[in-house]
């Protein structure tokens, strides 16, 4: 097989294969064979915090499927035209919803996300408080320094309890 | 015989010998006969054998590409290289069940020989019982949902294929088998807590399982690793952690077991935190189980879901079942643990505690944030994402807080603070300001710098207990301080291997600062012979060439790279970047070329070429700091685990902690 004919088989299978990934009628599909425009860094630095709406659990940075690629070639579009990253980030969340963030929005039902380092902290935090008050009264009042393990062995070894004779 | 028929005889004589040894352990249990205990140990070891005989049936099916077995026709190939036919048990749902159920086994077979020894007669039928539980329902799960032994009955001539995703790096035959080895681990000291509360022996079990818990946790923390670095390397985009759910989910678990790492030590200094440490464990061990009701159920969407399938519901019950009965019995006992004692904020335990309070509630972050977007979209319909950028915003404070009391934690004494320790704080609070300070000379933002005076800090921290013991031991002994030193590092090896851990921590700690504070990526498309400067480097296309090879095709883009500048030290050379096509895949997959330098790593990834006539080619370029230094602290935290592991070290003193020299 020559070169070329394996270079135009290629062609045909990704083609073939990255079809699918067009899922969005809105976004018209580059043809195959035109080279992708360039991105500076800030259009990834944009890119890593949108969700790709095709893919798996990716960012539009990461992703190489036909919708990532056509969402950075418009953050780059736009950052051209001079917009700021706010209002590229507000483009893509009315096309697809705040879903396409991966930053969740700082309120509604999200908010309670921000702030679950406060409560996580103040739940473990009160645990721990109110399990060091209980053992702190019971060290000045109870029998601190023998463990009830210890009492329950001396009881076995003492021979009292009957049902933890070695069987 | 054919390996199909034996692999299924032996997997469900695995079932039926996990089953007998419930019944029987269970009758050891409520009759009280010893008997029993010893026929249950030797049925652990004949279901430790059917698992091995079924594993190995599977891999000798894969080997002789035997496709009338189910497993074997979806999930290999004839083409596959050896050592991918090696990892392919592992590369799909039921294969990787059956891994981890053989892992069970052994582990089951590991503890029953500890019965007599380490564990008494009284509580081994509990712990070998929520042992063999937990076997059943993993060989169950196999026989009846996810059997990999299914007959095809019109054998095709080669099976569909391994996922290309696994294929493309040795690090992935790796790194399922140290994160199964770490979940199973962890079903050890969860079953010793068991034990413990049954028998309503509260206090022993926290020494019998420190080795246990220890060996979980280096191998959940070798799998973590390996996991990133397979995503660093193979995954083209730069980065060795996306918060992605099911990352998440491997993260839970290790987070709960390194507060119970911590909190243990409180209990088996003073008798405190009992029912914490049951708490602690059994959500670690019910974590395990949550990130794999994650990664099979497919109700996230993530990276991982390639192994997903109709085992999620059962995962659910067991996840539920876990948390019932370890939860259920802590709730039962807990008004009989009456611990009685103080623990004072500035000591040892208080930092401990400390600790167990940032990574409870890192834990809880991580927890709520990976299933909120679900809870969300049950109650309002709402579709949310919680991704990197929120994840990484809320570790950064968590982060510091947990820097700050790694450093200041063994330098306390137990029970009190001390004139020297006093010292010591401003020593390494100096070392804090002047790491900082440098950092913000050197330019960097404030973040990095703060984590560069971290770093100084808990170094200082290290420095200072490290020579304080070698001086004392020296001058008391009257020996030379390299012999103090040796000798000290010998006897006392669960503190020094912590100081290794913990340096590796801190190190690692600095890295991912750097790493994802300063990544670049940048794409740019280049004609044959032209030439990009960019990033300190001048990089040159030589040729776009097609390339048919055994199970793929690829496109090779070979470039040259030369450095220009500092930023591009390091770069030079020239590098194969290439596109592989499989057959079994949607979409093309680009593997990455990295090339490691002390400071900078740069990362050439090849993202489209010209089909038709091979004059251009588009390539991204990601450069990264210190991502190398981020794998040697891999290193040095598995190393620092290992030498507090080592034979010799466990045994010196099982029920008693000798008093450090500076402790």
């Amino acid at each position: 097989m020559t070169a070329g004919l394996r270079l135009l088989m290629l062609a045909l299978f990704s083609l073939l294969l990255i079809s699918p990934y067009f899922p969005n009628p809105g976004l018209a599909q580059p043809r195959p064979n035109t080279p992708p425009p360039d991105f500076p860094p800030r259009v990834y630095e944009i890119a890593r915090e949108l969700r790709c709406p095709a893919c798996q659990g990716e960012s539009t940075a990461e992703s190489n499927a036909g919708v990532a690629v056509e969402m950075r070639r418009i953050i780059a579009e736009q950052l051209a035209q001079g917009k700021t990253e706010a209002e590229i980030r507000q483009f893509f969340v009315d096309r697809y919803g705040y879903w396409v963030l991966y930053e969740p929005p700082f309120r509604g039902y999200t908010l309670l996300v921000w702030l679950s380092p406060l409560i996580g902290m103040a739940l473990v935090g009160f645990g721990l408080w109110r399990y060091q008050a209980a053992a702190r009264a019971r060290a000045r009042t109870g029998v601190a320094g023998v463990s009830d393990e210890e009492i329950a062995r001396l009881e076995s070894e003492l021979n009292l309890n009957p049902e933890q004779r070695k069987p | 015989m054919t390996p199909g028929l034996l692999g299924g005889i032996a997997l469900v004589a695995a079932l039926i010998f996990s089953v007998i040894g419930l019944v029987v352990i269970l009758l050891a249990h409520f009759l009280k006969d010893r008997r029993y205990v010893d026929s249950a140990k030797r049925i652990s070891t004949l279901a430790l054998l059917a698992g091995l005989v079924s594993y190995g049936s599977l891999t000798w099916a894969i080997l002789i590409n035997d496709f009338s077995v189910s497993y074997v026709a979806q999930s290999s190939s004839i083409e596959n290289p050896l050592w991918v036919k090696l990892v392919t048990p592992w590369a799909a749902l039921e294969g990787s069940i059956l891994l981890w159920a053989l892992i069970q086994t052994a582990y089951t077979w590991l503890v029953s020989l500890r019965v007599g020894k380490s564990l008494d007669t009284w509580r081994a039928p509990v712990a070998l019982g929520t042992l063999f539980a937990i076997q059943v329902f993993f060989f169950a799960l196999i026989v009846f949902v996810a059997n990999p032994f299914g007959v095809v009955p019109n054998p095709p001539p080669d099976g569909q294929g391994t996922n290309p995703l696994l294929q493309n790096h040795w690090m992935m035959a790796v790194h399922p088998v140290f994160m199964y080895l770490g979940f199973v681990g962890l079903s050890v000291p969860f079953a010793y807590a068991m034990a413990a509360m049954v028998s309503k022996q509260y206090q022993g079990w926290i020494f019998e399982t420190r080795w246990w818990t220890l060996v979980a946790w280096g191998f959940l923390t070798a799998g973590i690793y390996t996991g990133k670095w397979w995503s660093y390397e193979i995954l083209g985009w730069g980065g060795y952690w996306a918060w992605d759910p099911v990352e998440n989910a491997s993260l839970i678990p290790w987070l709960f077991a390194t507060a119970f790492l911590h909190t243990g030590q409180v209990q088996e200094r003073n008798g405190l935190f009992k029912s914490w440490n049951f708490g602690f464990i059994t959500l670690a061990f019910a974590a395990t189980v949550f990130g794999t009701f994650l990664t099979r159920s497919g109700v996230i969407m993530s990276v991982h879901a390639f192994a997903s399938g109709p085992v999620g519901a059962w995962f659910l019950v067991f996840l539920l079942s876990v948390l019932a009965l370890g939860l259920g019995m802590l709730s039962r006992v807990s008004s009989e643990i009456k611990d009685a004692g103080e623990v004072k904020w500035k000591s040892r335990e208080g930092a401990l505690l400390g600790g167990a309070l940032l990574f409870g509630t890192f834990a809880f972050v991580v927890v709520l944030g990976t299933i909120w977007p679900l809870v969300v979209e049950a109650f309002s319909g709402a579709e949310v994402s919680i991704g990197a950028p929120f994840f990484n915003q809320v570790s950064i404070p968590l982060g510091i807080l947990m820097l700050l009391l790694m450093g200041i934690g063994p330098i306390l004494p137990w029970r009190n603070t001390g004139a020297q320790v006093k010292r010591n704080i401003t020593i390494m609070l100096v070392a804090l300001g002047i790491g900082t300070l440098f950092g913000q000379v050197l330019g960097l933002t404030i973040g990095v710098s703060l984590t560069m005076g971290l770093f100084a800090y808990n170094l200082a921290a290290i420095w200072l207990m490290v020579s304080q013991g070698v001086r004392e031991r020296s001058s008391s002994l009257g020996i030379p301080a390299g012999q103090a030193l040796w000798e000290l590092a010998s006897s006392h090896r669960r503190r020094f291997g912590s100081h290794i851990v913990h340096f590796g921590i801190a190190l690692a700690a600095l890295t991912i600062a750097f790493s994802q504070t300063y990544r670049v990526t940048e794409q740019r498309t280049l004609n044959i012979g032209e030439t990009w400067q960019t990033q300190g480097m001048e990089i040159r296309l030589l040729s776009v060439t097609a390339r048919e090879e055994a199970n793929r095709f690829a496109a090779l883009a070979p470039i040259e790279v030369r450095s220009i500048s500092r930023e591009g030290w390091g770069s030079d050379g020239v590098y194969q970047t290439r596109l592989n096509f499989y057959p079994q895949m949607d979409a093309p997959l680009a593997t990455p070329v990295v090339k490691y330098s002390l400071y900078n790593d740069f990362y050439f990834v090849l993202m489209q070429f010209d089909q038709e006539r091979g004059q251009w080619a588009t390539l991204k370029i990601i450069v990264t700091p210190l991502v190398l230094w981020l794998w040697v602290a891999g290193f040095i935290i598995a190393f620092g685990t290992i030498y507090i592991l080592w034979p010799g070290a466990a045994r010196v003193s099982r029920h008693q902690m000798t008093p450090t020299v500076g402790d």
